[in-house]
């Protein structure tokens, strides 16, 4: 098995309704930074994180952030 | 980044910042005073030592009276401050910063008792209170000058 990273879409969920990153944090109380830090790969948000920004999107979880494993090279 | 997209809690973390800053100024100010003092022998020598370290002081607090009386003051209690400190992305860059202030530390002992311990020949109560002021001084400006680069836009 590869390595695994979380793959998130906030950036195209936030799109498809019209959100700011400001607006996308305040619906999901946090700041604007981390929204920013999440969206650019910084930073892996925590479950409760991660659920109160589906939430704010009004997407199941799973929409938003989901596993993305590479494979090693051969 | 657009200040007029900048979140309640934005701003505030923005002052908070301005503030280490200053902090972290502060203390290295106050910290190289001190050390000037301790490291001074000789009544010539002490006598300078002493009046810089009495001017960098001086300036010490003149950096932080104009922070405590210039600017907005912020309830601890309000939402977008309580919302900041709570953050998540500001909560893991203070680990960051910690961790590695601690391996700075660390990294820093055997190095600072070289050059205070042999280098230097100071004398029984200089060399334990220099090496306190040095590590005191290292830490803290690393703790703080470590958050500021891992939280920074």
């Amino acid at each position: 098995m590869g390595e695994s990273r979380v793959h998130n879409t906030m950036k195209v969920q936030r799109a498809i309704r019209d959100l700011t990153q400001a607006d996308l944090a305040e619906l999901a109380g946090v700041t604007r930074r981390s929204i920013n830090a999440i969206e650019t790969g910084r930073m892996v948000p925590s479950v409760l994180l991660a659920l109160r920004i589906a939430r704010a999107l009004e997407v199941p979880v799973e929409t938003v952030f989901s596993l993305d494993e590479t494979r090693p090279p051969a | 980044m657009n200040p007029s997209a900048d979140t309640p809690s934005d701003r505030f973390l923005r002052y908070s910042r301005q503030k280490l800053i200053a902090l972290l100024a502060v203390t290295l100010l106050v910290g190289a005073g001190g050390l000037a003092v301790v490291l001074a022998s000789g009544e010539p020598a002490e006598r300078w030592a002493t009046n810089v370290a009495l001017v960098l002081a001086l300036v010490a607090l003149l950096v932080m009276v104009q922070f405590a009386v210039r600017g907005r003051r912020w309830n601890p209690e309000a939402a977008e401050v309580q919302v900041a400190l709570r953050d998540e992305w500001l909560r893991s860059n203070i680990d960051r910063a910690s961790r590695g202030a601690l391996a700075v530390v660390l990294l820093a002992q055997f190095p600072l008792a070289i050059v205070f311990g042999y280098m230097m020949e100071l004398s029984q109560p200089q060399g334990p209170i220099v090496m306190a002021t040095a590590t005191f001084m290292i830490g803290l400006s690393s703790q703080i000058g470590l958050f500021l680069w891992f939280d920074r836009e």
